[in-house]
């Protein structure tokens, strides 16, 4: 079961590539010299040769059945429909087309005008919409709102002679032109601590 | 309108004793695959027409090693030929046009089988690190009917079908081509080591495969004997190369 150089399991190892002679031609002359010594290993090259072959024998066909009828005519036709398909087509032949399957076509013009109306429509309407003023612009508050809300805060109208918050806040509300009288000014009123949510 | 422009000369020397370059011998020379193709994309129907011609069978020959159907094996080589002829402009003159031919029909044929057929994915472990394999999924549908219900060949082409595309790919090219391993190499765009590696590796599934189909069908293959621990101590674990 011994060769000097080389062992059963290298052998086995090299044996798939051996029976196709893909091996190195020293590595070949190697493994022939041992299987002629070695019944097991010999044994072994056979049943890979055995399957080798099985596979070979499985895909094997006869080129001459596949390629019979030649496949230029179906690649010629299919080339010459993708040149067709690729090629502008003459106005006559649109027309033809046209008249001969209206329905399809129409409906397709029929759709594509609808949505070229829709859209001048919405044009229109931006349009109008685009001169008024935002919604809620020229609202005003009803008399007495403001008062009202100060004092759902926590703001509450102090004694005549007081300090009120409007004089206090007055340096640092000028900027907005809050009005000094009428029902919503905030004068007379002043900060009882509470906290304002 | 005309699907090509004109007729190069590359086709009509063949056959022309008068127009084409002869041979010391005086029979006319046969146009060159690279002379095809430049004909094929300045215009030339009948270049690309004799490009088909020459190469159908070997186009047909993979494409039905891959699919074992004749009406699948001839839609996959004219979808071959159809790509071929839309890419004629990418074509890399420093190449043969068979090394391309191969490739497209070994990738057509490979999806045209996951689309049959959902492939799961494993990794394997071999000299060049992790690979990707992709195995039929046990779970769904197989293509073929049961073992003990059909015939040898068929039982044959499902041990080839439980093969990861890309161990098929080399054994297919390799044992029904006879490609050398360096155009292989080339055509799956591998080391020639890679290539030698997965023709061991396939050849040896292969043979697990069929070895156990021809157990179940009650014939027994030659049972190979074992190798003590003696004769595999101090033998190396990877594969020749």
């Amino acid at each position: 079961m011994h060769d000097a150089m080389t062992t059963c399991f290298e052998v086995r190892e090299k044996l798939p590539l051996f029976v196709g002679e893909d091996l190195e031609p020293e590595a070949m002359q190697i493994v022939r010299a041992h299987l002629a010594k070695c019944p097991p290993c010999a044994q072994e090259a056979r049943s890979a040769s055995r399957a080798r072959d099985a596979f070979r024998d499985a895909l094997h066909v006869p080129g001459a059945d596949l390629s019979s009828p030649s496949l230029w005519g179906a690649i010629q036709s299919q080339l010459s429909a993708e040149e067709r398909e690729r090629a502008p087509q003459p106005i006559a032949e649109l027309e033809a087309l046209d008249g001969g399957a209206p329905s399809r076509s129409r409906f397709l013009r029929l759709v594509g005008g609808i949505a070229a109306v829709a859209a001048l429509v919405v044009v229109a309407l931006s349009v109008e919409f685009g001169r008024t003023e935002l919604p809620g612009a020229n609202l005003q508050a009803p008399e007495g709102f403001v008062v009202k809300k100060l004092e759902e805060v926590g703001l509450k109208r102090v004694q005549p002679g007081a300090r009120t918050l409007f004089e206090e806040a007055s340096p640092y509300l000028e900027p907005f032109q809050r009005p000094s009288s009428g029902p919503n000014s905030l004068a007379g009123y002043r900060h009882t601590g509470r906290r304002i949510r | 309108m005309p699907l090509f422009l004109e007729e190069s000369p590359a086709v009509k020397n063949k056959g022309d004793s008068e127009g084409g370059v002869e041979r010391l011998g005086g029979a006319p020379q046969e146009p060159s695959d690279h002379d095809l193709i430049r004909g094929a994309q300045e215009g030339d129907e009948r270049a690309f027409e004799e490009i088909v011609h020459r190469h159908e069978a070997r186009a047909l020959r993979v494409a039905w090693s891959w699919v074992g159907s004749r009406e699948d094996a001839r839609d996959l080589a004219q979808e071959a030929f159809l790509r071929v002829f839309r890419n004629l402009d990418r074509f890399d003159f420093d190449h043969e046009f068979t090394t391309w031919l191969y490739k497209i029909i070994t990738n057509l044929a490979i999806d045209h089988l996951r689309k049959r057929r959902p492939l799961r994915s494993t990794t394997v472990e071999h000299e060049d690190g992790d690979v990707e394999l992709d195995l039929p999924d046990e779970d769904s549908e197989p293509p073929w009917r049961p073992m003990d219900q059909v015939e040898t060949g068929t039982k044959v082409r499902a041990c080839i079908d439980r093969l990861a595309p890309h161990f098929r790919t080399v054994m297919i090219l390799r044992e029904i081509e006879g490609l050398p391993c360096t155009e292989i190499a080339e055509i799956v765009g591998a080391t020639h080591v890679t290539v030698r590696w997965r023709l061991h590796r396939g050849r040896k599934l292969f043979q697990e495969e069929w070895e156990k189909m021809e157990r179940a069908a009650g014939r027994t293959p030659d049972s190979p004997a074992r190798i003590s621990e003696e004769d595999g101590a101090n033998s190396p674990s990877g594969p020749p190369v």
